[in-house]
C-alpha cells in the first residue's frame, strides 16, 4: 500500500536487537530459601538475541515460536514498552523506546492474556474513553463502532459489561479498541488464545479485511499455526531467543503444498517388513513418518503420488487409504530442529525488503 | 486518520482535561455499579478525619490539668490545629480523588500492567496515575472541605482577616494539589528503582504520616528535610500555615519554586526510572 | 470398634491431618515472606514503627508545652510522666509488631475469584491453611521483635522499656497473642463477608483504624478521658496494646491481667463461633467464580 507516502520505508526495523534480564536463582526447600535469603545468585537470561527484521507498510507478519521463544519480548520491544538491551528497534523511522505521541497515534497493540479495556464497564465506555486518548473525531468513532461490531457480530454486546462477556466477546471488543484510531501497525500478541473456532475464524477475517482495505501492517503472535496461515503473508520464527527462520508464507506452505501424507489403514494381523517398505518406496522419494498397529504414514512429493498409491496397494494389505497435505505444523517443528542442529537461522524466500 | 492530535500547549493542556473528564465519568460509572464500596469508603476516610480530630481534642484537653494551665504542639494553638486538620484533609481527600492508583503502582510494575499505557499517545504518568477518578473522594473532599471551613471560622477576624483567608486559600489548595501530584510521583519512583522492595509503600507511609503532623514539631534538620527534599511540608504544613499567616512574605513567594524544582527532578529521574520497567519478563 | 471410639478415631485422625498441614503451611508461609531481603526487612521488620516514632514527636512537643520550665521531662499529663511516655512507645514499637494485620491475608480475593474452589474439595479443613499464615506471621514477629528490643536495649539502656519482672512479661505477652489471635478471626470474619459483597479491604482498614484507637496505638488509654477508658476496658484491642504495655511497665499488675485475660477470652470464643457462622452461610452463597 501506499498510503501515507511510506512506500519505500519500512515502519518496522530491528537490528541485533537483544534483550536480557537478571533474575536470581531460587534454591528449592526451606534451608534452600534461607540460604537465598543470605546470599543469592544472580543468573543473566538472554530472552531475545541479534535479532534483524525490517517490515513494510502493509506487511502482514506472522511470529511464531514455542513458548519462551522471545515473541512477546520482541513485540514488546518494538512497541517501545520496554527498551532492548542490544540493538536498536525502530517504529516509523523512531527508536521505539522514545516514541513521540505521534507515532504512538499511528500504533495499536492486543494482548491476548491482558486486557486493556475496563473490566468492570461495558465496552462502550471504555470505547468512549479511548476516543478522547486518541482524539478520535465523533463521526469516525461512531462509523468505526458500528462497522466493526457489525463485522465481528458484537453489535448488541457493547452494553454489557466487559466481565460479563464470553472470552470470544471480550477479545473482539478487545481487537476493536485496538482498531478505532485507525493504526497504521496493529500487534497482535496471541488474539485468539482459547477461542473457540467460530470466534477464530471471524477475528482472522475481520484482520484480512482490514489488511487489504486499509493498508493496516501487522504483526501476529500465535501459537495456531492456522491464524498465521489465514492472516500473514509472512512468517517469523523464533527459537530460543534467536530468530529460526524468515520468509515468505508462500514459499514455506509451497513445500508444504508439494508434500502429501498418505495414511494407509492395514490389516493389524498381517505382519509388515518396514524396512523392506521404507527400502521400496524410496524409489518413489518417500519416506515412513509415522506407523501405529492398523496405519502406516507415508510422506511423498505430490508429483509421486500417482505412481505411488497403485504400488502400495501392492506393498500391503491395504483396507483403507487417505491423502492429506502435510500439516505446517510438522515443517515448523522440522525448522526448530534444523535451527538447534546448526545453531543459526535459516533464510527463507524473503519477500521483497525483508532482511535476515 | 481522522484525528488531530494536539501539539500547542492550551491544545495538549485541553486534551488532558478532555481525558481526565473521560476518566471522571468512567469512575462514576464505575461507582454507580458498586454503591457498597463507594459509602464504606466516604465512611472510612470520615473515621479517618474523626479519629485525628479526637486524638488532638483529648491531647489538647491534656493540657487543661497540666501546669501551664493549656498546652500548645510547638507553637500550634487548638484553633490553628483544627486549621491544619482541615488541611490534611483536604490533601488526602484530594489524593484519593485523582491518585489512588499510586496505592497499586509498585503491584502494577510487577505484573507489566503498564504495558498498555506505554504504547498510548500521551504521557505514560498522567494516563496511568488518572485512570483511577474516585467519586467516594470528592465526597471526602466536601466533607473535608465543610471541616476546614469551619475550623477557618474559629480563626477568621481573631488571628487572620476574611481578606487573608480570600487570597490565601485558593492559593493553598492549588499548592496542595500541586504538591500532592509530585509527592506521589516520588514514592513510585521509589518503587520504579527498588522494584519487589515496598519501599515504595513504606516511604508513603513515612512521609505521609509526618507530614500529617506541623513539621515544628520535629528537630530541626529533619524539619528541613520535609521542606526540601521530601516536601511533605508543602502538602499541610505550608498552606495552613500561608492561611494562619505564620509565614514571612519573602519565604512564601519562594517556596512555590522549590516545589516546582523538586517536580521538574522527579519527573525527569521518573522518566529515566521506565526503562528498569520490565513489563513481568524478569 | 463401637461408634464413640470409631468417632475418637476419626477425631484423632482429623486432628493429626490439621498437625501435618499447619506445619506445612508455616513453612510455606515462611519461604514466601523471605523471598525478597529488602522487602522483607521493609514489610517484618521496619513495618509499624511509622506511626509510634511520629506520635513521640508530637508527645515531647507537647510536654514541653504544658512544663513550667519548658523541659518535657517536668511534666505530667494525665498520670503519665514524659520517660514513661518515651517507654509507653518503646512499647507500642514491639507490641504492634505482635499484632496480626490483615495484610497478611488475601482471603476476601481468593473468595472473590473463585480460587477456594480447589481447598473444598481436598481432604482438610480449609481453615488450617489460614491458621498457618497466623502461626507463621506470630512465630516471625516474636524473633524480630525479640531481636529490635535486644537492638534497642544494647543502644538505650533503661531508658528503653525493660520489664518490671518474668511474670509481667509473660502475662504481657499472653495478652497480646490472644488479642493477636482475636484480631486475626475478626480479620477472616471480615474477609469472608466477600462472599456477599464486591469489595472488603475498606471494611479492614476501618477495623484497623478502630483497633487502633481504642487500643491506644495512638496515645495511651489510660490518658483518655474516663468515660473513653473506662468503655474502651472491655474491649480486646486495648487488653491486645495498651494494657500489656502497661502490664510491663508495672503500672497494672495481676489483677488487671486476670481482668484481661477473661475479656479477651470471652471474646475470642464469640469471634470464633462468628468466624464458623459467617463461614457456613457464606460457603452456602458461593458460586466459585465469585463473579
Amino acid at each position: 500500500m501506499n498510503a501515507g507516502g511510506e512506500t519505500d520505508a519500512y515502519v518496522l526495523e530491528a537490528h541485533g536487537v537483544g534483550k536480557s534480564f537478571t533474575t536470581f536463582e531460587r534454591q528449592p526447600g526451606f534451608l534452600g530459601v534461607l540460604k537465598n535469603f543470605v546470599a543469592r545468585k544472580s543468573v543473566v537470561v538472554d530472552a531475545l538475541s541479534g535479532i534483524d527484521l525490517t517490515v513494510r507498510r502493509g506487511e502482514t507478519v506472522g511470529l511464531i515460536g514455542a513458548n519462551g521463544a522471545g515473541k512477546t519480548t520482541l513485540v514488546k520491544i518494538l512497541t517501545g514498552i520496554v527498551p532492548a538491551t542490544t540493538g536498536a528497534a525502530r517504529l516509523f523511522g523512531r527508536d521505539s523506546f522514545h516514541l513521540r505521541n505521534q507515532e504512538k497515534a499511528r500504533l495499536a497493540l492486543v494482548m491476548g492474556q491482558k486486557s486493556q479495556l475496563w473490566w468492570d464497564l461495558p465496552p462502550i465506555d471504555s470505547f468512549k474513553l479511548l476516543k478522547e486518548i486518541y482524539s478520535i473525531e465523533t463521526v469516525d468513532f461512531d462509523r468505526r463502532v458500528a462497522e466493526y461490531t457489525k463485522m465481528l457480530d458484537v453489535e448488541d454486546r457493547l452494553k454489557i459489561q466487559l466481565r460479563q462477556l464470553s472470552l470470544g466477546q471480550r477479545m473482539k471488543m478487545e481487537i476493536i479498541g485496538a482498531f478505532l484510531h485507525d493504526p497504521d501497525v496493529v500487534f497482535l500478541d496471541e488474539p485468539t488464545i482459547g477461542l473457540d473456532l467460530v470466534s477464530r475464524e471471524v477475528i482472522r477475517q475481520f484482520l484480512v479485511r482490514l489488511a487489504e482495505e486499509r493498508g493496516v501492517t501487522f504483526m501476529l503472535t500465535s501459537h495456531d499455526l492456522e491464524d498465521i496461515e489465514e492472516t500473514c503473508k509472512r512468517i517469523v520464527v523464533l527459537d530460543g531467543g534467536r530468530m529460526a527462520f524468515d520468509g515468505d508464507l508462500a514459499a514455506l506452505s509451497a513445500q508444504v503444498m508439494g508434500k502429501r501424507a498418505i495414511e494407509v489403514h492395514v490389516d493389524p494381523h498381517t505382519p509388515i517388513d518396514e524396512s523392506a517398505l521404507s527400502r521400496d518406496i524410496a524409489a518413489f522419494g518417500a519416506v515412513v513418518a509415522g506407523r501405529s498397529v492398523a496405519a502406516v504414514t507415508v510422506v511423498v512429493d505430490a508429483a509421486r503420488l500417482p505412481e505411488l498409491v497403485p504400488a502400495l496397494f501392492q506393498l500391503l494389505q491395504v483396507r483403507d487409504l487417505s491423502v492429506e497435505r502435510q500439516p505446517l505444523e510438522l515443517l515448523v517443528r522440522e525448522i526448530y530442529r534444523r535451527s538447534d542442529r546448526e545453531g543459526s537461522s535459516i533464510a527463507g524466500s524473503r519477500p521483497e525488503g525483508a532482511s535476515v | 486518520m481522522g484525528q488531530q492530535r494536539p501539539s500547542s500547549l492550551p491544545e495538549r493542556l485541553q486534551w488532558g482535561l478532555r481525558v481526565m473528564r473521560a476518566y471522571a465519568r468512567i469512575g462514576w460509572v464505575r461507582k454507580s455499579q458498586f454503591r457498597w464500596e463507594f459509602f464504606n469508603q466516604v465512611l472510612m476516610d470520615s473515621l479517618f478525619y474523626v479519629s485525628s480530630i479526637a486524638t488532638f481534642t483529648m491531647l489538647y484537653a491534656l493540657g487543661d490539668d497540666s501546669a501551664s494551665g493549656a498546652v500548645s504542639l510547638a507553637g500550634w494553638s487548638f484553633a490553628d490545629m483544627k486549621v491544619f486538620l482541615g488541611m490534611t484533609f483536604v490533601a488526602d481527600a484530594l489524593m484519593m480523588t485523582f491518585l489512588g492508583q499510586q496505592w497499586h503502582f509498585g503491584g502494577d510494575l510487577k505484573n507489566g500492567a503498564l504495558d498498555s499505557f506505554r504504547v498510548r499517545p500521551g504521557p505514560t504518568a498522567f494516563l496511568y496515575f488518572y485512570q483511577r477518578f474516585s467519586p467516594e473522594g470528592l465526597t471526602n473532599l466536601l466533607i473535608a472541605s465543610g471541616w476546614l471551613v469551619y475550623a477557618l471560622s474559629g480563626v477568621v477576624g481573631h488571628q487572620v482577616s476574611g481578606w487573608h483567608v480570600a487570597w490565601a486559600l485558593p492559593c493553598a489548595i492549588g499548592l496542595i494539589a500541586f504538591a500532592q501530584v509530585f509527592v506521589s510521583l516520588f514514592y513510585c519512583l521509589v518503587e520504579l528503582w527498588l522494584m519487589n522492595s515496598d519501599l515504595g509503600q513504606l516511604s508513603s507511609q513515612l512521609f505521609t504520616t509526618m507530614g500529617e503532623r506541623p513539621i515544628d514539631v520535629y528537630p530541626s534538620p529533619m524539619a528541613r528535610f520535609l521542606l526540601y527534599v521530601v516536601p511533605v511540608a508543602a502538602v499541610s504544613w505550608f498552606p495552613s500555615s500561608l492561611v494562619l499567616g505564620k509565614l514571612s512574605g519573602g519565604f512564601a513567594l519562594a517556596y512555590p519554586l522549590v516545589l516546582v524544582v523538586f517536580a521538574l527532578i522527579v519527573v525527569r529521574i521518573f522518566r529515566i526510572g521506565l526503562r528498569r520497567y520490565d513489563s513481568a519478563m524478569g | 470398634m463401637t461408634r464413640a471410639e470409631a468417632k475418637v478415631s476419626s477425631w484423632e485422625s482429623d486432628a493429626r491431618t490439621d498437625l501435618a498441614l499447619l506445619v506445612k503451611t508455616v513453612g510455606y508461609e515462611f519461604r514466601k515472606r523471605i523471598q525478597f531481603r529488602t522487602g522483607f526487612f521493609v514489610r517484618e521488620v521496619l513495618n509499624g514503627m511509622v506511626q509510634p516514632l511520629v506520635m513521640l514527636f508530637v508527645f515531647a512537643a507537647i510536654y514541653r508545652s504544658a512544663s513550667a520550665s519548658g523541659d518535657a521531662a517536668d511534666a505530667t499529663l494525665g498520670s503519665w510522666q514524659y520517660s514513661e511516655i518515651v517507654r509507653y512507645v518503646a512499647g507500642l514499637l514491639i507490641v504492634m509488631k505482635l499484632v496480626f494485620n490483615a495484610r497478611g491475608l488475601d482471603l476476601s480475593a481468593e473468595i472473590f475469584e473463585g480460587r477456594i474452589t480447589k481447598y473444598l474439595t481436598m481432604p482438610f479443613r480449609y481453615f488450617v491453611l489460614i491458621q498457618g499464615r497466623f502461626v507463621q506471621f506470630t512465630i516471625m514477629q516474636v524473633v524480630v521483635a525479640t531481636l529490635v528490643w535486644c537492638l534497642a536495649y544494647a543502644l538505650m539502656g533503661d531508658r528503653w522499656l525493660v520489664p518490671v519482672s518474668w511474670l509481667a512479661t509473660g502475662q504481657a505477652l499472653t495478652l497480646v497473642l490472644l488479642g493477636s489471635y482475636c484480631c486475626f478471626l475478626l480479620t477472616v470474619i471480615l474477609n469472608t463477608l466477600a462472599f456477599w459483597l464486591d469489595v472488603v479491604w475498606s471494611l479492614l482498614v476501618m477495623a484497623w483504624f478502630v483497633i487502633s484507637f481504642v487500643g491506644g496505638a495512638i496515645m495511651p488509654v489510660s490518658q483518655m478521658p474516663v468515660w473513653a477508658s473506662s468503655a474502651f476496658s472491655w474491649l480486646f484491642p486495648y487488653w491486645m496494646i495498651s494494657a500489656p504495655i502497661e502490664i510491663l511497665m508495672g503500672r497494672l499488675g495481676t489483677d488487671a491481667f486476670l481482668r484481661g485475660l477473661a475479656i479477651v477470652t470471652v471474646q475470642l470464643v464469640l469471634l470464633d463461633a462468628l468466624r464458623r457462622f459467617t463461614w457456613r452461610r457464606g460457603l452456602a452463597h458461593y458460586v466459585g467464580a465469585g463473579m
